[in-house]
Parts: C-alpha cells; sequence; structure tokens
C-alpha cells in the first residue's frame, strides 16, 4: 500500500472506521506501548466520539475502548476501510 | 512518614501463612476485591522513590491469616512506566505465593494479554475473570472450564461488587498454597518463528549467564528481551556475562524486522494478541446486545454537545456540594471544638502547667493546631473523597477528563486534572492529594501549583469579608480575574520550563457501572486515614512554633526586618506582617487577627477596617493572602505528595510571587489612583 495513502487517525469523523497503517513517531518504547494495547499495524477499529476545541478522539478496539489525545492520533496512520 | 511498602511486606509475610498478590488491567475491580478480603486494616504503603503506592492488607480463611498484596493496575508488565515496573518488581521479588490475575469478563480479549505475559514470566497464577453479571448483562457467556484447560491455571468466575466467588477464589489459592492442586500453565502457542527465536535465545543464557536476575527462567528472560523490555535489556548490558546474550538478542531483533518488517517488541505483542484472539475464540460467544441505560448515559457524557453542558453543572454542583456540606461540617464541628472540647482542653493545661507562655504555646499546638487540622480534614476532605471515589467508580471521571483535555493542555496538564482544580476551590488539601490521578511528577508540580494560586474557600472568606465587603463585588471579582490570569500564566510558563514533555494520552473508557457503597466508604475511609496520620502532626506543630513565636515576643523579632516589605513595598499597615505570619496556620485567620490586632494597638473602636485601612490597603492585602504561601494543611499535603524539597521551592515561589505582585498592584495603584 503506498503511504502517502495512510491518514492521521486525528483526521477521521465519529463512525469511520478504519485499519492502522503504521505509527509515526520516534519513541520506540512508546510505540510498543501502544503495541500491547493492540494499537499496531493491521488492527481495525471504529470511531465513537471526538471531543471539541482540538480535543481527544475515541476509538473502539474490539470490545475496549481508548480515548487518544491529539498528538498520539496525528502519530497513528490510518487508511478508511 | 509515609509507610514503606517493603517494610509492610515483610511485616505481613511474617503474620501470615501465604501471601496473594493481586494483578489485573486498571478498572477491573482489582480494589473492590481486595477491599472484600481485607478489613479496615489495610494500609497503603510507598514505594521507595517511586510515586507508586501499594495497598497491603490480610485476612483470615478458615482460621489461616493470609496476605494480600494489591498491585498497581496496568494493561501490561513492562518498564514504560513506573506502575508496570513496580507491578512486575514485585511479583518477581517473589513477595507472594501466588499471584491472582484479575481480568474484566466484558473485555476478555484485551485483559489476556497480562495473563499470556504473567504465564510467559512463569510465576504460580491463578485468574479470576470479574464482572460476570455485567457480561451477563451484555449477553456475553464463556466457557471458564474450558478456558482454565486452554490455559492451564484455574479460572475462577467472580462477581466482586456483590461478593459472589470471593471464598471460592481464596479457597483455590489456600488449596495451591496447601499442595491440594498443581498449578501447570500451559506456555501459549506463539507462532512457530517467535518460538525458536525464544529457543535460540533461552539457550544462549544458560550458557552465558551464571545468574538470571530475580531468578528468573532461561525462557521467561528471553521472552522480556524479545519484548525489547528496557529493564532487563539495561540489566544484561551491565553484566559482565550478559554481552553475548545480548549480542544474539540484536541479531534476533535484526532478523525479526527482516523478515516481518517490524520490530521485535511489536512482533512479540502481535504474536500475543494473535494467541488471545485464538483463547477467546474458543471459549466466548456473545449474543445480541441491547444498549443498557448505563451505556445510554454513557454515550451522552461523552458526546460534545450533550456532555459539556453535563460537565458544567456537574463541575458547579461539585464546588456546591464541597462548599456548602463542607462549611455546614466545618461551622458544626468549629462549634463542637469552640463550645466542648476546647474548655475541657483549656481546664487541663491550666492544671497542668498554669497560665505561662509555656501553657498558651502548648494551647496554640493543642487547641487551635488540632481544631485546624481536623476542620479543615474532616469537613472538606471526607466530602471530596466520597465525591472522588464516585467519580472513580462510577467511570465519570474519565469522561471529564476526555472533554476538559484539550483546555487542561494549554496550562500543561492533562484532562484528569480538572478534578483536583475544581476541588482546590473548597480545599486545597484534598485537591493536592488529589492530584494522584495525574501520573508524571511534571504534572502534579504544575497542577500543586495552579491549586495553591487559585483561591480555596477560606481565601475566598478573606476576599468577601474584606474587599466585597468594604470595596464592593467588582473589587472582588477584579481580584479573582488578577488571581486567575497569574495562575494560567504561570501554569503556561511551567509547562515550558519543567523538563520532561508530556506524555501522550492514552486512556481507557468504560461504560458507567454502578458503584458499590461500601467500597466507596471503605476507599474513603483508607484515603481519609492516611491524611490524618501524615497531616495533623505536622500542623499540630506548625501550631506549637506560632504560638511560642507569640508567646515568646520573638514574634516582632522577625516581623521588624518584614516592615520594608510590609510598609514601604507593599504600603500595609505594620499589623499586617504579623497577619500575613498566622495566615500561615489558617488562611482566614488572617483577617481575623488583622481586626484583633488593629484593636490592640489603635483601641476598641476600630472595627471597621476602613478607620485604619485605606481601600487600596485592603486589596493589596487581600491578593498578598490569597497568593502567597499555602496553609499548614496545605503544606503537608505537598510534602506528602511532592516531598520536601519541591514543597519548599514552591513555598518560597508563591511568597516571592505574592510580594512582587502586590507590591507592583500598590505602585501601579498608587500612580493610577482608581481605587
Amino acid at each position: 500500500m503506498p503511504k502517502g495513502k495512510a491518514l492521521p487517525l486525528y483526521t477521521l469523523k465519529k463512525q469511520d472506521k478504519a485499519a492502522i497503517v503504521r505509527i509515526a513517531d520516534d519513541d520506540q518504547k512508546f510505540v510498543n506501548y501502544l503495541a500491547t494495547l493492540k494499537l499496531l499495524p493491521g488492527t481495525t477499529f471504529s470511531v465513537e466520539e471526538k471531543a471539541p476545541f482540538n480535543g481527544p478522539i475515541i476509538i473502539r478496539i474490539g470490545r475496549a475502548t481508548y480515548a487518544l489525545d491529539k498528538k498520539v492520533a496525528s502519530s497513528i496512520r490510518v487508511k478508511k476501510i | 512518614m509515609m509507610l514503606d511498602c517493603h517494610a509492610e511486606i515483610t511485616r505481613i509475610r511474617k503474620d501470615t501463612k501465604f501471601t496473594i498478590a493481586l494483578a489485573g488491567n486498571p478498572n477491573v475491580g482489582k480494589s473492590t476485591i481486595f477491599n472484600e478480603m481485607t478489613g479496615l486494616g489495610a494500609v497503603t504503603a510507598n514505594y521507595p522513590g517511586k510515586t507508586v503506592a501499594l495497598n497491603i492488607g490480610s485476612a483470615v480463611y478458615q482460621g489461616v491469616p493470609f496476605g494480600i498484596i494489591d498491585l498497581p493496575g496496568t494493561y501490561s508488565l513492562g518498564s514504560v512506566s513506573d506502575d508496570q515496573l513496580i507491578a512486575r518488581r514485585e511479583i518477581i521479588e517473589g513477595h507472594a505465593e501466588v499471584v491472582v490475575a484479575i481480568v474484566d469478563a466484558t473485555n476478555l480479549e484485551r485483559n489476556l494479554y497480562l495473563v499470556l505475559q504473567l504465564i510467559d514470566l512463569g510465576y504460580p497464577l491463578i485468574v479470576a475473570c470479574n464482572m460476570m453479571d455485567l457480561a451477563a448483562q451484555q449477553n456475553i457467556c464463556f466457557d471458564t472450564i474450558k478456558l482454565s484447560r486452554l490455559l492451564g491455571v484455574p479460572v475462577v468466575p467472580i462477581t466482586a461488587t456483590k461478593g459472589e466467588g470471593i471464598e471460592e477464589l481464596i479457597k483455590t489459592c489456600s488449596d495451591y498454597v496447601d499442595g491440594q492442586i498443581i498449578l501447570a500453565a500451559k506456555s501459549p502457542k506463539y507462532g512457530q518463528d517467535i518460538l525458536s527465536y525464544v529457543d535460540k535465545l533461552s539457550e544462549t543464557i544458560s550458557h552465558n549467564l551464571k545468574n538470571i536476575p530475580f531468578g528468573l527462567s532461561p525462557r521467561a528472560l528471553a521472552i522480556l528481551l524479545l519484548e525489547e523490555d528496557g529493564e532487563f535489556v539495561g540489566y544484561l548490558r551491565g553484566d559482565e556475562h550478559g554481552a553475548r546474550v545480548v549480542e544474539k538478542a540484536a541479531e534476533i531483533y535484526t532478523e525479526i524486522e527482516k523478515t516481518h518488517g517490524e520490530k521485535a517488541g511489536v512482533r512479540m505483542a502481535r504474536e500475543r494478541h494473535g494467541y488471545e484472539g485464538f483463547l477467546v475464540d474458543q471459549v466466548q460467544t456473545i449474543g445480541e446486545c441491547r444498549p443498557t441505560l448505563a451505556t445510554k448515559l454513557w454515550r451522552l457524557s461523552l458526546n460534545p454537545l450533550t456532555g459539556l453542558p453535563i460537565l458544567i453543572a456537574g463541575l458547579i454542583l461539585l464546588f456546591m456540594i464541597m462548599f456548602y456540606v463542607g462549611n455546614f461540617l466545618s461551622d458544626n464541628f468549629n462549634a463542637f471544638w469552640t463550645l466542648i472540647a476546647s474548655p475541657q482542653l483549656k481546664n487541663f493545661i491550666a492544671f497542668a502547667f498554669g497560665h505561662g507562655a509555656l501553657a498558651r504555646t502548648l494551647l496554640w499546638g493543642l487547641d487551635a493546631g488540632i481544631m485546624a487540622a481536623l476542620s479543615v480534614g474532616i469537613p472538606y476532605i471526607l466530602t471530596f473523597y466520597v465525591i472522588l471515589a464516585l467519580l472513580e467508580d462510577t467511570g465519570y471521571l474519565n469522561s471529564i477528563a476526555f472533554l476538559s483535555d484539550s483546555l487542561m493542555h494549554k496550562i500543561g496538564l492533562h484532562g484528569r486534572a480538572v478534578i483536583p482544580i475544581v476541588a482546590g476551590a473548597g480545599c486545597n488539601v484534598p485537591a493536592i492529594i488529589g492530584t494522584r490521578v495525574l501520573t508524571t511528577k511534571r504534572e502534579k508540580v504544575i497542577a500543586c501549583t495552579l491549586i495553591t494560586i487559585f483561591p480555596c474557600s477560606a481565601r475566598t472568606a478573606v476576599i468577601m469579608g474584606a474587599v466585597a465587603f468594604f470595596l464592593g463585588w467588582q473589587w472582588a471579582l477584579m481580584l479573582y480575574f488578577v488571581d486567575f490570569a497569574i495562575g494560567i500564566a504561570v501554569g503556561r510558563i511551567l509547562a515550558v520550563a519543567l523538563p520532561g514533555k508530556s506524555s501522550g494520552l492514552v486512556m481507557e473508557m468504560f461504560p458507567f457501572r454502578v458503584p458499590k457503597l461500601t467500597a466507596i466508604l471503605k476507599k474513603t475511609w483508607y484515603r481519609f486515614k492516611e491524611f490524618i496520620l501524615i497531616a495533623a502532626p505536622i500542623i499540630v506543630i506548625g501550631s506549637f512554633l506560632l504560638g511560642g513565636l507569640y508567646e515568646t515576643k520573638f514574634m516582632w523579632v522577625i516581623t521588624k526586618p518584614m516592615s520594608l516589605i510590609i510598609e514601604n513595598w507593599l504600603g500595609l499597615p505594620a499589623v499586617a506582617g504579623i497577619c500575613l505570619l498566622f495566615g500561615i496556620l489558617r488562611k482566614e485567620m488572617a483577617l481575623q487577627l488583622l481586626l484583633a490586632l488593629a484593636i490592640i494597638q489603635y483601641g476598641p473602636n476600630v472595627h471597621n477596617l476602613l478607620s485604619f485601612m485605606t481601600k487600596q490597603q485592603i486589596f493589596i492585602f487581600a491578593l498578598v493572602t490569597t497568593l502567597y504561601i499555602p496553609c499548614v494543611a496545605a503544606i503537608s499535603a505537598l510534602i506528602n505528595e511532592l516531598g520536601w524539597k519541591t514543597t519548599l521551592a514552591l513555598s518560597l515561589f508563591t511568597i516571592a510571587l505574592a510580594v512582587a505582585v502586590g507590591g507592583v498592584a500598590n505602585h501601579l495603584l498608587n500612580f493610577v489612583h482608581i481605587i
């Protein structure tokens, strides 16, 4: 999949469904931590809610729901499905 | 001062036959289970050098005492945060005979990640499947017996809020300790190639390392290295025999990256998620699910259109409860103390020590001091703790954090900080203690600084009683405005100046749950007990010191050098200096004493502040009172949360801030003449 097609997760809207393509963060420890929460390439999720004023975005992976702030959500690159 | 967890654990292990450690994700009901098992005698003890605290307690099963260590809730074991490090450390140091992994039946898949990690570590493990009632409501069924067979360890279904299954769980632990059951955990069936890497690395470890840290098996260490775990990689780098192992691990990392296109740590996580998915497929079936009322309310609280109005209403409600309930309790306690306890105490002191300076100093500590400690503690802190426990256990706290996160970011904090900051408007002490919901020291320092700058109810009393009363409500509003502006500016400066970047927020959201009343009360009791044990002595000692200074007339010696600042720079009358000093005991005392001393100094006709102070002086006095060093109770809470060095720095900072702002305001108003 050409890398150019991946969007930052933060640009998604409520009720969008997407798959994670890659995590663009230099901090390998943090990337590994996200992986333990199943935030890694290939994982599919849906967007549940978005807070206003550049606030966090809530996504649902399986039966787990997470709020991610703008910084984290911008570094996760996804492709809409 | 703070209990040391290792000392506590040693004590518990001496007094009991066996100890269990409770592990699990956050919000799975670990604390509820801990509270169900232990009595009121459990303690919270600090891990040395860390901000993480463990709950440690004991209970009795069929006449046999056993200890319980409640580990910090973590999504996985690792070394990314203190919580993870300490949870793992407590397990591998072998303080417990058996680890009980508590999983949330409504989210089995994610919860199994930790279980698989625990199995890989190799310590005796029993799984407790909690929230079976919620799972049933959501039409989730699973076969705990089949899961137990697949994992190789007992899986005990429980519903902690109803007390169901807890006895069975303890029995299972006890049976294991007695040798009646054997725990034979089955190694997770990861992919073939990962397993072959594990084997290769284990072999290298066995050949090269004389002593594996914490007595881990070579396989367990191999898996930790494949996770790219910082603690153990670092340990091996420092070990003279570890070089070969690190080399081999590096080779494997490169191979994994070449073959799979991702780093070893991510690959290992992926393998675990794969196996966890397999397990769940084998044992779980989910029927059709209609959203419950709790879930509907939860969604309303998160949707900004409905959630924000709910939040604002909620925060106003929080503040009003703290203000009115707190004040009500405070007034009643004051009345009780003044009418009943205090006279008895005075009589006793007079009987034992007469009426001299020593007696009066003792009264400062025992009478005024204890009253300060309890009349601040009981009303506001208890009220706040009950509210906090309700917010945590229902899950609404996370909704609040979600909605206010972006606003809090502007002052260097996260959404979770909004609760302690709003609580600070009632009383700083529970607010400071409440900063525990924040994960990094940096955030705690910023939050605590802002809490001490924004006015608490005592300072509001000064602002209302002095400024609003004598200058009008517009000037009181102006003072609040100046104060908030300063607070926000300080917050932004600290956010930039303090080292450490703000960690990215990844917060689990879970639907609303009905809280259990006894759990709320127990949580509140533990936290309150902690405050009393730590804060009360500091407050009483502080009162002794102030009393001694006053009674020995030493106070006037100290305030003499202050006169340059008080009279020249701040433009206040000389008596203000002493009042500000006493404001350290109770902020509203600054105003009360001002009136009292004015009467002493200027005669009994002085009951109106305006008869010896100008409006400008009243304003400056209230401004300085609002900004400078927090009261003794708050200082003791700060020492507890941040350590004495940071508290000292914060205190000096607020004094400097108050003096600077007060002086500038004074000279500005001299120049502009608008008051």
